[in-house]
Parts: structure tokens; sequence; C-alpha cells
């Protein structure tokens, strides 16, 4: 994310609508490169930058520098995302009950009909297939988010510690796990 | 140095740590073959968490954002209330 100075951090505070949208351009992408890792999933990360953003802004005037703009901006999008995975499993054991059937597996795009994706659009969907992606998705939200940070947004230790308010021990732990159980899930394909 | 061992230590080596079960566990993948191949796999699985792509924000996120954000009402700051018992 990128730094926003002070004077407009403060005049953001006070509700200036030009003032936070270079607060929203200057860490948009991030998020949504985020929210699309924990999601997998266009429309649903798309939402999710949004309720962060504008959770960002109600409590803008409660931000008070105890940690980093973007550290305070992260916790927020982070525990959004994770909201949205627990919702998410609650319903589809809720749709496992009623048998519908086809719970899982339809994707975004399947589930509008007619509607005929650009290369752009397809490419995307290649790539939320991606085993990499599904290996992430299959970890508990607690390991997914450590790595998220420490590999798509490329945090620090710190930094991931001050996200998640905990210290630096536990985030190695959860790190050092998420990497066994990712190598578990990629590696137990045989090599061709 | 067991198996289970370097195997830990491993992981705190892939986390820039240089301690001296750190040293133990290289030189104990240095003649291991399995331990080797685990930490291989490991920088794989690194390496692939790091290729996958990152994307933009879709152009009419920021827009749309910025509308309701016009709806939204702050909250007041926590210093300016005074503090209820
Ligand atoms: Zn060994």
């Amino acid at each position: 994310m990128e730094r926003v100075d002070q004077q407009t951090l403060e005049l953001a505070q006070t509700g200036d609508i030009a003032a936070f949208s270079v607060v929203v351009e200057s860490c948009a992408d991030q998020l949504y490169s985020l929210a699309f890792r924990f999601l997998c999933n266009g429309p649903e990360a798309e939402d999710a930058v949004q309720e962060t953003l504008l959770r960002v802004y109600t409590n803008l005037p409660r931000y008070d520098g105890r940690f980093k703009f973007t550290t305070w901006v992260y916790r927020i999008a982070t525990n959004v995302c994770i909201d949205r995975l627990r919702k998410r499993k609650l319903e589809s054991s809720l749709d496992a009950d009623r048998d519908d059937g086809e719970a899982e597996g339809t994707d975004w795009y399947d589930r509008l009909p007619g509607f005929s994706p650009t290369p752009e659009e397809e490419l995307l969907r290649m790539e939320t297939c991606n085993e990499v992606q599904r290996a992430l998705a299959d970890l508990p939200p607690a390991y997914q988010s450590v790595l998220i940070l420490r590999y798509i947004q490329e945090l620090s230790l710190q930094e991931i510690s001050d996200i998640v308010h905990l210290p630096i021990t536990t985030i190695k732990t959860r790190i050092h796990r998420g990497r066994e159980a990712m190598k578990q899930l990629l590696m137990r394909l045989p090599v061709s | 140095m067991t198996c289970d061992e370097a195997r830990t230590s491993m992981h705190f080596h892939l986390d820039g740590d240089d301690h001296l079960h750190v040293q133990n566990a290289r030189q104990h993948t240095a003649s291991c073959m399995h331990c080797e191949r685990h930490m291989l796999d490991l920088r794989e699985v690194e390496d692939r968490l790091r290729t996958l792509k990152r994307y933009a924000a879709p152009a009419d996120l920021k827009e749309r954002i910025l509308l309701a954000v016009r709806d939204t009402t702050q909250k007041r700051p926590l210093r300016a209330r005074p503090q209820m018992p």
C-alpha cells in the first residue's frame, strides 16, 4: 500500500471525501488482491473491499496512530475476509442439509446464464481454479491469513504480528504449519 | 540431529533466522537426502505462493466506494466523547 501523508489522513478523519479518495486510491489494489486470495471470487472480493473501506471511513476519526495506518487497514480487511469465509462455511453446511446438490463447485460466472466471459475474465477464472489457490483455500483461515499476508502482500513478520495482534512466535508457528500443510496438499500429486 | 528436528529447524532457516539449531539443520540437510527433498519442496511451496498473480481493483469499484461513502456517517472521535461510567 502506498503511504498517505499525515495532512490528507487528518482531512479524511473529518469526513473530507476528496481526502478519502486519496486513501482509497492508495490501497484499493492491494486490498483487492488480498480479498481475492481469501475468497477466490471476483465479485465477492469487490464486496469485501467495499465493506473494508466503508469501515475504514466510518472508524477513521477513531484511528489513533498507535499502529501504522496500513497495518490498521490490513487488520480491518483481514477481519472482513475471515468473517465472509465463516459465513460461507455456515451457508454451505446449510446448503448441504438442504441437499440441493449444486452448492459447491459453482463459481461466479457459472451462475450467470448467457454470460460470456472476456479473455481477461477467462484468465481470472483459470487462475481462480489454480491448484495453489485451491490448496490455500483448504487451510483454516488462521493459516490462510498469515500466508496471504506474508507471500502475497509481502509483509514483514513484525507487520503481520501487528495486524493480527499475536506475537511473532505465533505468526512463525502458523507460517511453518501453513507451509507444511501446503506441501502436503500440493506435493501429494504425482510428478509426471 | 534427527530428521524431525531438522525439519522443524529448516522453517526457521526459510524465515531467515541463523541460530545454532538452524546451522545444524543445514548440516543435516546437506547429508540427508530425505530432508534435502523436504527443503526443496518447502521452497517450491514458497515460490508458488509468491507467483500467485496480483490484480488491480476493477476501475468502477473505487467510484462505487466513493459514492457509498457519501451516504456514510463517520463515528465520533473517542477523545471528544465524555466517558460514561
Ligand atoms: Zn533427515
